[in-house]
C-alpha cells in the first residue's frame, strides 16, 4: 500500500458518515445511535448529576423539588421538566417530552420494555452488592460522554477530578488529623447510618488517604443502619456526620453521644450537604466535604 | 381450679429476663453494675452506656409495656371485647399517620407536641372504627375487623406521604417499627409523669368498669352517667397509647396479649385485671427487647424491638384465642340494609358512574398545557390501557374475593386483606425480594400465590379444632395479617432506597402493569366470576349456616375449602399484579347489597361492577391529581373506602 493510498483511506474513514454514529454499552450490551441524542430524559438523580456535569441539559428529570433540597450541586437549569417520582416516573409525561433516549439505572426488565415503547432506553447497572459502585459510576459517566459525543470532555473531567483528589489528599496529608475516620448520617436519637464498603463516601475517604475505622461489609447501597452505641468502636479515628441531620440532630444532645470516645476527644466534625448516592463526580464532592470537615479538626 | 396469680409469676419472671437483658446488652461485671446503679460515677464508655443507654432502655421497656398493657385492658373492659387493643382498634396506626403527616407539614410543632398530635390521630382512628361498627358493635368481632380495615387505610395514606417526601422521612421508619434504643434518660422522664398520671386514672376507674360488666342497662339503673364514664375510660386508654407510641414508636401486640394473659392467670376484678395486664405488658416487652438486643449483636442490620414483639405476640395471640373460642356457629350472614331488589334507578346510577369513571380514565388527562379531553393516540393508549384494565380486574377480583369471604365467615366486614390473604402474598413477595436481592417487581405470581395459600393452609389447620367456625377463622386470619404486616414493617425499617421501592409497591399501583399481566388477570377474574355465577347456590347456602347447608345436601367441608382457595387465589393474583389492594374487597359487596343485590347472583355481578369502577376511578385520580407525581391506585381506593364508611355513618346518625 502506497503512502498516498493509505492517506486517502484514512481521510475516507474520518469523513465517513459513521463518524456521527455513537455506540454505548448498557446492561444488555452495545447499543448504537445514528447520532448523539438531543432530547434526554433521566429517571434518577445520579444520572441527572452525570448529565449536568457533562454539560448536557436533560429535557426531563425526576423529583426536581427534592433534588434541589438534597443534591443541590450541580443545580438544575430552568426549562427541565419534572417527570415525577423516581420510583414511578410519569410515562405519559415522558412520552409528551418526545425524548431521543431515556437513561435509567437498575430498572426491572418489564419496566424497561415499557419505556422502550416511548424511546430507546439505556439501563445501567449502577448499584449492586456484588460490584464496585464507584467503578460502575465512572464507567457510566464515560458511556454518557460517548453517547453525547463528549468523550474527550468526559475523560478530561475525570482527569481533572483525579488531579483534584490528589491535591486534596496532599492537603489532608499535611494536616494534623487522625488517619482513620467513620462516616455516618444521623438517623434519629438513638440510631445511625454507617457508610461501609461499596459506598461513595468510604471510597472518597480511601482516595484521599484515610482508612475507614468502622466499615460495615458491602451491601447494595454501601450503608447500614445501626444502634448509636456502635459508634463507640470509633476509638482513634475521626467521626464525621454528613448533613442534613433532620431527626438525627436529636442524637447530638444525648449523654450517650457525649460519652462516645470520638466526641470526648473532639474528633467529631460535620460534613456539608452531599448526596451519597450520586454520579461519578460524587467522589470529588465527597472529598471536598471531607476536606472541609477534617479542616475543622486540624490542630 | 387455682392458677398461680399474675403477681408471683411476674415476680419470678422479671429478674430472670432482667438478667438476660443485661447479659446480652451490657458489657460489665455484676459488681460494677450494682455500684453504678448505686450511684458510682461512670467513666469508661461501657459504664456510661450502661447508665445512659441500657438502664433507660430497660426502664422504657417496663414503662411502655405497662402502659400498653393497661391501655389494652381498658379498651377490652370498656368494649367487653377481648380482642380490643391499641393495635386492633386502629389507634396505633392513627397515631402513626398523624405523626408522619405532622413531621412533614410542621416539623417544629411535631417535635415539641408529638404526644398531642399522636393522641389526635389515635382518637380519630378510633372514632372511625366506632363510625363503622356503631357503639354497640364495639363488643364484637366487627370492631376488630373495622380496626384492621382502618389500619390498612391509615397505613396506605402514611405510605403515600412517605413516598412523596422520601428523604425527609427515613428516620420515621425505625420509629414505625418500634424501637426502644435510648440516648439518656430524656424519654423516661418525659413518659413517666404522663404514663403515671394515665395509670393512676385507670386504677380509679374500678367501680365504673365493674358496673359495665353488669351491662349498660344495669349501670344506668344505678345512676351512672355512662357516656361520660365510658369516654373517660376510653380516653385514658387512648392517652396511654399515644404517649407510648410517641416515646417508643409502634409496638404492636403487647396491648392485645397482656390483658388476655392477665385473665388467664386468674385476674378477675376490674382493677386486678388492669394491674395484672400492666405487669404482664411490662414483662412481655422487656422479654421482646431482650431478644431484640441479642439479635442486634448478631445481625448486620438494626433489629427493632417491635419486630421481636410481633414475632412473640402473634403466635401467643393465636394460642390464647384458640383455647378460648367457643364455636359460635349459629351466626348467619346479615346483609347490610337496603332495598330487596336492585331498583332501575340504582342500576342506571351505577352504569352511569362506571361509564364516567371509564371515560375519564381513557380520555381525560392533565398535561404540560392543562387538562385535555381527547382520544389518546397510539403510544399514550398503549401506556394507558394496561393500567385501566389491571385496575378494573383487580377491583373486580378483590370484590369477588371479599364477597366469598363475607358469605363464608358470615360477616359483612370480612375481606382478603383483613384476613391475611393479601398480607400472605405481600410478605412472600417482600421476603423473596429481600432474600434473593431481586427487585420486588421481578418476584412474580408464584411467590404471591405461595404466600396466600400458606396463610390459607394455616387458617384451615389452626381453625380445624373449632370445625372452621367463622369467628375462629376470622380471628386467626386477623392475627396472621397483623403478624405479617409487622414483619413487613420490619423489612421497611432498614430505611434504604430499597425500602422506598417496597413502599411504593405496597401502595398498590397499576404503574407496572404489562399488557400480558393485565390480560391474564382480567381473564382469571372473568373465569372466577363465571364459576361463582354457576355455583351461586353454594354461596347462598354457606351464608345461611352450616346446618342449613348440610340439610340441603351441600358437602360443607370441601365446599368451604374450595371457596376459600378461590378467594385466596384471587387475592394472590391481584397482589402479584399490582401490590396489596385494601378496602375494595370489603366495600364492594357492601355497596352492592345496599343497592339491593341481596341474592348471590345479583351480588356477584354488582360487586364486580362496583369494585372495578372504584379501582378504575382510583387509578385515574392517582394518575392525575398530583401530576406529574402519581399516587398508587390502592391508596386512593382505601381513602375513598374510608370516606364511604364515614358518609354512611353520617347518614345513619342523621336518619
Amino acid at each position: 500500500m502506497t503512502p498516498l493510498i493509505r492517506a486517502a483511506l484514512c481521510l475516507v474513514s474520518l469523513a465517513a458518515p459513521a463518524a456521527a454514529q455513537v455506540t454505548v454499552t448498557d446492561r444488555d450490551g452495545p447499543v448504537t445511535f445514528d447520532a448523539p441524542p438531543e432530547r434526554v430524559v433521566t429517571l434518577d438523580w445520579a444520572l441527572t448529576e452525570d448529565l449536568l456535569d457533562l454539560g448536557v441539559t436533560p429535557a426531563g428529570a425526576p423529583e426536581l423539588g427534592l433534588y434541589a433540597e438534597w443534591v443541590g450541586d450541580p443545580a438544575i437549569p430552568d426549562g427541565v421538566a419534572d417527570v415525577g417520582l423516581r420510583t414511578e416516573p410519569n410515562l405519559e409525561r415522558i412520552a409528551a417530552l418526545e425524548p431521543d433516549v431515556i437513561l435509567s439505572s437498575d430498572l426491572d426488565p418489564a419496566q424497561a420494555d415499557t419505556l422502550e415503547r416511548i424511546a430507546p432506553t439505556l439501563v445501567f447497572d449502577a448499584w449492586a452488592e456484588d460490584h464496585d459502585n464507584v467503578a460502575a459510576a465512572r464507567e457510566i459517566f464515560l458511556n454518557l460522554g460517548t453517547l453525547f459525543g463528549r468523550e474527550d470532555a468526559a475523560m478530561a473531567r475525570l482527569d481533572a477530578m483525579d488531579d483534584r483528589l490528589d491535591a486534596i489528599a496532599d492537603e489532608i496529608a499535611a494536616m494534623d488529623v487522625p488517619d482513620t475516620a467513620t462516616l455516618v448520617r444521623l438517623n434519629d436519637e438513638s440510631t445511625v447510618w454507617i457508610y461501609g464498603e461499596n459506598s461513595i463516601p468510604v471510597a472518597a475517604l480511601r482516595r484521599v488517604g484515610l482508612a475507614p475505622e468502622i466499615a460495615p461489609p458491602a451491601n447494595r447501597w454501601g450503608v447500614t443502619q445501626r444502634p448509636l452505641e456502635d459508634l463507640a468502636a470509633a476509638e482513634a479515628g475521626a467521626l464525621l456526620a454528613i448533613r442534613p441531620h433532620m431527626g438525627g440532630a436529636a442524637a447530638m444532645g444525648g449523654p450517650l453521644w457525649q460519652a462516645l470516645p470520638a466526641i470526648r476527644a473532639d474528633r467529631f466534625a460535620e460534613m456539608p450537604r452531599t448526596w451519597s448516592y450520586g454520579g461519578a463526580l460524587s467522589l470529588e464532592r465527597h472529598a471536598e466535604a471531607l476536606l472541609q470537615a477534617l479542616g475543622q479538626l486540624a490542630r | 381450679m387455682t392458677r398461680p396469680g399474675p403477681a408471683p409469676l411476674a415476680a419470678l419472671a422479671l429478674p430472670l429476663i432482667l438478667a438476660a437483658h443485661l447479659g446480652v446488652g451490657a458489657d460489665l461485671g455484676l459488681g460494677r453494675m450494682l455500684s453504678l446503679v448505686a450511684g458510682a460515677p461512670a467513666d469508661a464508655f461501657a459504664e456510661i452506656r450502661f447508665q445512659q443507654a441500657t438502664l433507660p432502655r430497660i426502664a422504657m421497656a417496663l414503662l411502655t409495656g405497662a402502659a400498653l398493657g393497661v391501655a389494652g385492658s381498658l379498651m377490652q373492659q370498656v368494649t367487653q371485647n377481648r380482642l380490643a387493643s391499641p393495635l386492633t382498634l386502629g389507634a396505633a396506626s392513627g397515631a402513626w399517620l398523624a405523626t408522619v403527616a405532622a413531621t412533614l407539614a410542621m416539623p417544629a410543632v411535631a417535635a415539641t407536641h408529638g404526644a398531642w398530635i399522636s393522641m389526635a390521630g389515635a382518637t380519630g382512628a378510633f372514632a372511625l372504627v366506632v363510625a363503622i361498627t356503631g357503639l354497640h358493635g364495639l363488643s364484637g368481632l366487627q370492631a376488630v375487623l373495622a380496626g384492621m380495615a382502618v389500619n390498612l387505610v391509615f397505613g396506605a395514606v402514611a405510605g403515600a406521604l412517605v413516598l412523596l417526601e422520601s428523604p425527609y422521612i427515613s428516620h420515621l421508619f425505625v420509629w414505625g417499627a418500634g424501637d426502644l434504643g435510648q440516648n439518656g434518660w430524656t424519654w423516661v422522664w418525659w413518659s413517666l409523669p404522663r404514663l403515671g398520671a394515665g395509670l393512676l386514672v385507670a386504677l380509679c376507674l374500678g367501680r365504673l368498669l365493674a358496673l359495665l360488666r353488669l351491662g349498660a342497662a344495669a349501670a344506668e339503673g344505678r345512676g351512672m352517667a355512662l357516656a361520660g364514664g365510658l369516654a373517660l375510660a376510653m380516653g385514658t386508654g387512648l392517652f396511654l397509647t399515644s404517649v407510648a407510641v410517641t416515646a417508643a414508636g409502634l409496638i404492636g401486640f403487647i396491648g392485645l396479649v397482656a390483658p388476655n394473659i392477665a385473665r388467664r392467670s386468674g385476674a378477675r376484678r376490674p382493677v386486678a385485671e388492669l394491674a395484672a395486664s400492666g405487669a404482664a405488658g411490662a414483662v412481655l416487652l422487656l422479654l421482646a427487647d431482650t431478644a431484640a438486643v441479642g439479635l442486634n449483636t448478631l445481625s448486620r442490620d438494626l433489629v427493632p424491638t417491635g419486630a421481636a414483639a410481633a414475632l412473640m405476640g402473634a403466635p401467643a395471640l393465636v394460642v390464647l384465642m384458640r383455647g378460648r373460642l367457643s364455636a359460635a356457629d349459629h351466626a348467619r350472614y346479615a346483609l347490610p340494609k337496603g332495598p330487596a331488589r336492585p331498583s332501575r334507578a340504582a342500576l342506571a346510577g351505577l352504569a352511569l358512574a362506571l361509564a364516567l369513571a371509564l371515560g375519564a380514565a381513557v380520555a381525560l388527562s392533565p398535561g404540560a398545557d392543562g387538562w385535555r379531553l381527547a382520544r389518546p393516540d397510539g403510544l399514550i393508549w398503549s401506556l394507558r390501557w394496561p393500567r385501566i384494565l389491571v385496575a378494573a380486574a383487580a377491583g373486580g377480583g378483590m370484590a369477588l374475593s371479599g364477597l366469598i369471604l363475607q358469605r363464608l365467615i358470615r360477616n359483612p366486614l370480612a375481606s382478603p386483606d383483613i384476613l391475611g390473604m393479601s398480607s400472605g402474598a405481600t410478605f412472600a413477595l417482600v421476603a423473596t425480594a429481600m432474600w434473593t436481592g431481586a427487585s420486588i417487581f421481578d418476584v412474580g405470581v408464584a411467590a404471591a400465590l405461595a404466600g396466600s395459600m400458606a396463610v390459607l393452609a394455616l387458617l384451615l389447620i389452626l381453625s380445624r379444632r373449632h370445625g372452621h367456625a367463622p369467628a375462629t377463622v376470622a380471628l386467626i386470619g386477623i392475627s396472621l395479617a397483623a403478624l405479617l404486616d409487622a414483619l413487613v414493617k420490619v423489612a421497611l425499617a432498614t430505611g434504604s432506597q430499597d425500602s422506598i421501592a417496597i413502599l411504593s409497591w405496597m401502595g398498590g399501583s397499576t404503574y407496572r402493569a404489562t399488557p400480558a399481566a393485565a390480560l391474564a388477570l382480567a381473564g382469571a377474574v372473568a373465569l372466577a366470576a363465571a364459576a361463582l355465577l354457576a355455583l351461586r347456590r353454594w354461596l347462598t347456602l354457606v351464608a345461611a349456616g352450616d346446618a342449613v347447608a348440610l340439610a340441603r345436601g351441600l358437602p360443607v367441608g370441601p365446599v368451604r375449602t374450595g371457596l376459600m382457595a378461590l378467594a385466596a387465589a384471587l387475592a394472590a393474583g391481584v397482589t402479584a399484579a399490582m401490590g396489596p389492594v385494601g378496602f375494595v374487597g370489603l366495600l364492594s359487596p357492601h355497596v352492592a347489597a345496599m343497592l339491593g343485590a341481596r341474592r348471590a347472583g345479583d351480588q356477584i355481578v354488582l360487586s364486580l361492577a362496583v369494585g372495578a369502577g372504584l379501582m378504575v376511578a382510583s387509578d385515574w385520580v392517582g394518575r392525575t391529581a398530583l401530576y406529574p407525581m402519581q399516587l398508587p391506585a390502592g391508596t386512593i381506593a382505601a381513602l375513598l373506602g374510608g370516606g364511604y364508611f364515614l358518609a354512611l355513618i353520617l347518614r345513619r346518625s342523621r336518619g
